[in-house]
């Protein structure tokens, strides 16, 4: 059973304490200071605002002197989630930094590899009083905080001033703190939280929407398809380059995936609706694009294999595990270079001349110059999105558990430009039934990327066994490799049976009612 | 959660000086305490200047648990909350000889605190009874002062003999000697006599201090007004002992 809450309110400066006394005095025998004391509150987040995202927010605050700090989830309005906060020593910058609980649970899922990082510092003076009865016991407890607010994203950023007065209530003693409240509350009026995420992000400046594109894109259906390109191109484009600093920074291994992830999205959707452009130009575009992967590459694929270490590890007997972790290590060092050379890139004329050209090919206005260029995106949506579920419909009934791994990657590739496609559209259709489809689809595609991963790390691991040799490594290396292949067989027969499920007759006819012919 | 009760059947033995000191070190060491101040006179409540309830509750002391948590109030240290006394508490052992089962009452009430302390604490009226039995019952461990006079030495023994003959168990039995004054060598002896016969006396010993006594003036615990002398740092020893007492069982 808990006593009441305390309540805050929002002051314009630094309260009047003799007028604080004279509003207290008939309710209790003396107000005095206890005591005074200071800490430092941060608010965190990820560069793609992963918290706030899911409208919650983390602090981490420590009170000046003390070993830990303590980190607390907090909705945006300021108010405490379900689980218990945690003290740490600093604050820290991935999940896996915290202790086994709910907490860390809490954060795995909404974090993954994404780095929380410092977004706004409140430095926080709070003084302590006590309003005591005739016999000195105190009755209630009042703190006024002293805020000052600053963003670290920048060197010089403008420093905010807010004042907070708190009244806690005591167990036992609810009546005075009611009554302490009220002739608190009919002077201050404006009650708020001393610290409401929301309102500080505002304060500072910062508007997460705004960084964040939007879902769907804001695509009209009745735009020629080439101006379509175009305007997703310039969104999609500009959101990939947002990651380039952190990528240099080496901040953590989401960007590079992030800018990979848009960049991926780019050169589908010009290559779905490659028609749409002239020949020339395409084959321009495409080539600038294709340089900007083949540089990004080789880093990503040394970062996937490390992400795995932990996995790895675990899938292997005691005895097998310190020459995979040697191995690990040389892997981490042969990454140093790779991050080297793609910075190296990032920073050469060659990739400003890129960029350069692909900015401005965003911007240009609609050449028209096709007829698939010139006919309003709707249409076209309709009869690529069908014949991309044909398409998939067709190789799905040669698939069976005996498929060629071959095969599949193929069918892994269709779904891929099915999901970009319908993505793509997703704004020109009534998003419950669209969304449906997406969602089985995208179960597909998990089983198919499993499997891919999985055809992937072994094929990793088999180019090692050629490099280093070993015998202990030897010895690890083939039993990793047997047991994902064994993994791969398990992940094979889960993706026959749901892509039964997907080609069946009932999602046919949903197909086929959602994306007529016109 | 554990209960500790600090009882003998003397008074001014020092049992409410010792409830208020270890109460205040359990709750600065981390642990959610509640002190039960369970004598009418309501000593400890004075203490901490917690003024009694107004309202006569002890009946319903052993009805409901909800009763009991709105008595509750929160003392001016951080973990630390009172149930101060009342005078119809004298009644209490009426009440319990009317009850079914009763010494098991008090026990059955405590359980219900589990989930918000980690220490119940009672500080008890010098008497032997329904009341006391009750603690007997309800408490994990007994704390028993006793000061090193063959008075005192006596009215331990009874209390004793008292478990032996109700087979309670002698193991909850705690004592440690307070108001020790070593200068006079009938208390350095009698203290070797009965450490010889009961060897479960704590180590720690509480002496005799003017600082306990100006308890009543500041109406704190000792750390409060006397942080570096020498009856402060015995009642914290006291608890460091009893705690390690308390958490081996
Ligand atoms: N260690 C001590 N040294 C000096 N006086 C003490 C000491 N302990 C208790 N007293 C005093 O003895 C009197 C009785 O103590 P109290 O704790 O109320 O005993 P009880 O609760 O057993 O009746 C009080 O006046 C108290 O201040
Ligand atoms: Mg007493």
């Amino acid at each position: 059973m808990k006593g009441m809450q305390e309540s805050s309110w929002l002051l314009k400066q630094q309260p009047d304490l003799d007028k604080l006394e004279t509003r207290l005095l008939p309710w209790c025998e003396s107000l005095s200071e206890e005591a005074s004391t200071s800490r430092s509150i941060w608010l965190v987040d990820t560069f793609d605002w992963n918290l706030w995202r899911k409208k919650t927010a983390l602090v981490y605050s420590l009170e000046a002197e003390d070993q830990k700090g303590l980190l607390t989830p907090l909705s945006l309005e300021g108010r405490p989630l379900k689980f218990p906060a945690a003290w740490l020593e600093a604050c820290p910058a991935h999940w896996w930094q915290l202790p086994q609980r709910e907490l860390r649970t809490f954060l795995e899922k909404r974090l993954e590899f994404s780095s929380l990082q410092p977004l706004i510092e409140i430095s926080e003076q709070i003084s302590h009083w006590a309003c005591r009865d005739d016999e000195g016991k105190i009755l209630v407890r009042l703190q006024i905080r002293n805020q000052e607010i600053f963003r670290l994203d920048a060197e010089e950023t403008p420093h905010y001033h807010q004042f907070f007065l708190t009244c806690q209530p005591l167990r036992g003693y609810e009546q005075e703190a009611k009554r302490v409240k009220q002739s608190l509350a009919s002077w201050l009026k404006h009650q708020a939280l001393p610290l409401e995420p929301r309102k500080l992000y505002q304060l500072c400046g910062f508007d997460p929407a705004s960084e964040l594109l939007p879902k769907p894109l804001p695509l009209s259906a009745k735009s020629p398809t080439e101006t379509l390109l175009r305007d997703a191109g310039r969104l999609l484009f500009a959101q990939m380059r947002r990651y380039e600093e952190g990528i240099l920074q080496d901040r953590d291994t989401e960007f590079l995936h992030q800018y990979r992830v848009h960049l991926r999205r780019l050169r589908s959707i010009f290559s779905l609706l490659k028609g749409a452009l002239p020949r020339q130009e395409g084959r321009q575009l495409n080539s600038y694009l294709k340089q900007l992967n083949q540089i990004t590459g080789p880093l990503r694929d040394l970062d996937v294999f490390l992400l795995q270490r932990q996995k790895f590890l675990n899938l292997l007997p005691e005895a097998f595990r310190p020459a995979l972790a040697d191995l690990f290590v040389r892997v981490e060092q042969e990454r140093l270079s790779a991050h080297q050379q793609l910075a190296t890139q990032f920073l050469s004329s060659d990739y400003r001349e890129a960029c350069q050209w692909l900015g401005a090919f965003f911007t240009q206005p609609a050449q028209q110059k096709t007829p698939l260029g010139c006919t309003p995106g709707g249409q076209v949506a309709n009869q690529k999105i069908w014949e991309r579920y044909n398409k998939i419909c067709k190789l799905a009934r040669q698939v069976n558990t005996q498929t060629p791994d071959e095969d599949l990657h193929e069918l892994r590739i269709e779904c891929k430009k099915l999901r970009y496609l319908m993505d793509f559209f997703a704004g020109f259709y009534p998003s419950k039934p669209h969304q449906r489809k997406v969602k089985k689809l995208k179960r597909l595609q998990s089983l198919l990327g499993d499997f891919n991963d999985s055809s992937v790390q072994q094929g990793f691991l088999l180019e090692r066994l050629e490099k280093d040799t070993t015998s202990d490594l030897d010895a690890a290396l083939h039993g990793l490799i047997t047991l994902l292949y064994q993994r791969q067989l398990d992940i094979k027969q889960k993706v026959v049976l749901e892509l039964q499920e997907f080609t069946g007759k009932h999602m046919r006819a949903a197909f086929k009612a959602g994306y007529p012919k016109r | 959660m554990r209960t500790l009760a600090v009882y003998s059947m003397k008074g001014g033995v020092g049992k409410t000086a010792t409830s208020v000191n270890l109460a205040y070190w359990a709750a600065q060491s981390g642990l959610k305490t509640l002190l039960i101040d369970l004598d009418p006179q309501g000593a400890s409540s004075f203490y901490f200047r917690v003024k009694p309830a107004k309202k006569s509750w002890s009946k319903r002391f052993f009805k409901a648990y909800e009763h009991l948590l709105k008595q509750i109030k929160a003392s001016d240290y951080e973990n630390l909350d009172i149930i101060p006394a009342h005078l119809s508490f004298r009644h209490f052992d009426v009440i319990l000889k009317g009850l079914n089962k009763r010494k098991s009452r008090l026990q059955k009430v405590l359980k219900g605190l589990k989930k918000e302390y980690d220490l119940v604490l009672l500080d008890c009226p010098p008497s032997i009874g329904q009341l006391s039995e009750a603690v007997f019952m309800a408490s994990d461990q007994l704390l028993v002062p006793v000061i090193p006079t063959t008075l005192s030495e006596r009215t331990f023994e009874q209390l004793h003999d008292f478990f032996k003959q109700e087979r309670y168990s002698r193991k909850k039995i705690l004592p440690f000697f307070t108001l020790v004054q070593n200068q006079k060598s009938l208390h350095k002896n009698l203290q070797e006599e009965l450490r010889a016969k009961y060897p479960e006396f704590l180590k720690t010993v509480i002496p005799f201090s003017a600082d306990v006594e100006n308890m009543g003036e500041y109406r704190a615990p000792v750390d409060q007004f006397a942080r570096n002398k020498p009856a402060n740092l015995a009642y914290q020893a006291l608890w460091k002992e009893v705690s390690s007492q308390l958490g081996a069982k």
